[in-house]
């Protein structure tokens, strides 16, 4: 089943990337025009630039972020056995966002390959946090709301930042909210590179997982060690959400929603959950970001509002199924 | 010697010491049930052989083989199935895929099953009767199979010795019976080191052919049930005056609360 499943998810996410292509506030690019992303540029072809120099990095950015934090989420939601966690709402986004808009306000702007570093420093120290707080708060949403708590903090410390530092607030407005409208220029090629030394985290995890998530007892009895496992799964939510962050700032609710939608499809171990959550999360953003583009004419509306309207309501949805006990 | 040896094992457990100088012996190929009221440390004991848990003091040798000394948590992987008394069921995983899980020991973080794993599943779950329930979803059987499905995972992990803590407790008499049985039988058919904890007394006596009897986080008694069991051993065990019956089927005692 979760196959069949997964290979009707990966048409649809190839299925929006091309509506992600040809949809948008400027009509008049259609299918013919696709061929211009192969030859070289052409100053004359109006539709070839739209498609080349902003549709194509915005849909790169959109399937790279979702698909990124749909896998990071379906790790950290294995690992914390917790329904409920999410890169986005633990914090772990706000982290490498906030290590981002420290790097650029201190040391002014600098190319997206050079930000790496900051983002990984910030999205590792924050999910270093979290887990340390998670490690003492078995219940789910107590560690909902010490990312919660986490995230708000990293917030007012970056709107703080921009308070002091006025010349900097166009710079650093990029870092607070997540979209897709300017993905900064050459972070296209660091973070796909990023996406991948998470995703082989990921996998290599993954078994270890698939035995953690039976318990600490069976996952020892099993040969598994706790440390290496929570150490590579950690890492792997850390690299993964630095990756997304990079290109489309701190997305929330991707790396929630995703994994539900791959259980639903039938994901049950952690290797497919990943998958299928890459493939999740890849589709919500470009799904968010088209719809944006589009339900108000001439207005573009951020990805992450979308992905939000989506994302709220599965929270609340969720919670309540916790509240009546069944998580 | 063959077999676990334990030799004044202490252990603490969140900075609480939970067992005091523990020494015991258990058989190759025997099946031992560990016994004593709540608290007494038998959980944790069995914990301790199955390498969960670092002793503060004290050894456990498997084979002559120090636990933490000469085995690493793979080897001890392969040498010993440690069943918990709850497991967490994912939410949704069906039972094929969740006695594969036993076969983690022997794969690396991304060597695909081979025929041998698969066969290794497959007759796990042909022992354990799930042949009709393995594309069913784990949270969704009765006790009594979902108790099944636990036990083929640690009969795939296909190991000389099966731990098991209170593998009868939540399940009603018939299931219960059902579970010993089969624990038994991969005793007999399989030469199973078989060691769990137990808490009926009278379980304990039918089923293992050695008892070790914990009080406080010490053995108070260890042997065969027919020659250690007796009312005075019992009154110091639980603190509650016993009359031991001859079993009429079996020839193990069967104990009554006087």
């Amino acid at each position: 089943m979760a196959l069949r499943h997964g290979a009707t998810m990966l048409a649809g996410v190839g299925l929006l990337f091309l509506g992600s292509l040809l949809l948008g506030a400027r009509p008049g690019v259609g299918l013919s025009d696709l061929a211009a992303l192969i030859y070289p540029p052409d100053p004359q072809d109006a539709p070839g630039i739209v498609l080349r120099e902003m549709r194509l990095p915005r849909s790169c950015a959109a399937l790279l972020a979702g698909a990124a934090l749909g896998a990071a989420g379906a790790v950290i939601q294995t690992l914390s056995r917790n329904p409920l966690a999410d890169p986005g709402l633990l914090g772990v986004n706000a982290g490498a966002a906030f290590g981002i808009a420290l790097t650029v306000w201190l040391s002014g702007p600098l190319p997206a390959g050079q930000l790496i570093v900051p983002a990984l420093i910030g999205a590792g120290l924050a999910s270093a946090v979290i887990w340390a707080l998670g490690a003492a708060m078995r219940n789910p949403l107590t560690l909902i709301l010490g990312g919660a708590a986490l995230t708000a903090m990293l917030g007012a410390a970056l709107r703080g930042v921009m308070l002091i530092d006025n010349g900097a607030l166009d710079a650093l407005r990029y870092w607070s909210v997540g979209s897709v409208d300017a993905v900064p220029p050459g972070s296209l090629g660091p973070a796909a590179l990023l996406a991948l030394v998470g995703a082989g985290l990921a996998m290599a995890a993954a078994r270890r997982l698939d035995a953690m998530a039976l318990g600490e007892d069976v996952a020892q009895a099993l040969g598994t060690s706790l440390g290496l496992t929570r150490a590579l799964a950690l890492g792997a939510t850390a690299v993964l959400s630095a990756a997304a962050v990079l290109v489309a700032g701190p997305l929330a609710f991707v790396g929630l929603v995703a994994p539900h939608v791959a259980r639903m499809a039938g994901a049950s171990g952690t290797g497919t959950l990943c998958v299928l959550s890459a493939a999740g999360g890849g589709a919500l953003v470009l799904l968010a970001d088209i719809a944006g583009r589009i339900i108000l004419p001439g207005l573009v509306i951020e990805a992450g509002l979308g992905v939000t309207l989506i994302g709220g309501p599965v929270l609340i949805w969720l919670v309540r199924r916790h509240a009546a006990g069944d998580i | 010697m063959p077999g676990i040896d334990v030799q004044g094992l202490k252990v603490r457990l969140a900075g609480r010491p939970i067992l005091h100088g523990v020494d015991g012996h258990v058989p190759r190929a025997g099946v031992t049930a560990i016994i004593g009221p709540n608290g007494c440390g038998k959980s944790t004991l069995l914990r301790a052989m199955a390498r969960l848990v670092r002793p503060e003091a004290g050894r456990i040798t498997l084979d002559g083989r120090d636990l933490w000394d000469d085995l690493g948590p793979k080897t001890c992987a392969r040498q010993i199935a440690f069943l918990p008394q709850n497991p967490v069921t994912p939410e949704g995983l069906r039972v094929r895929a969740l006695i594969e899980r036993g076969r983690t020991p022997y794969l690396g973080p991304f060597r695909p099953m081979t025929a041998i794993d698969r066969a290794a599943v497959d007759r796990a779950i042909e022992l354990t009767g799930l042949s009709a329930l393995e594309h069913r979803r784990v949270d969704r059987l009765s006790g009594g199979q979902r108790q099944r499905a636990w036990i083929a995972l640690a009969i795939a992990q296909d190991t000389p010795a099966l731990f098991l803590d209170e593998p009868t407790t939540f399940l009603d008499l018939p299931h219960q019976i059902d579970i010993l049985r089969l624990v038994n039988r991969l005793n007999q058919e399989n030469g199973q080191t078989i060691v769990m904890v137990l808490h009926d007394i009278n379980q304990a006596c039918r089923y293992a052919d050695r008892i070790i009897a914990m009080r406080e986080g010490r053995v108070l008694f260890s042997g065969p049930p027919s020659e250690v069991v007796t009312p005075e051993a019992l009154n110091t065990l639980f603190g509650m005056r016993m009359r031991l019956v001859p079993d009429a089927v079996g020839g193990a005692p069967v104990i009554v609360p006087q």
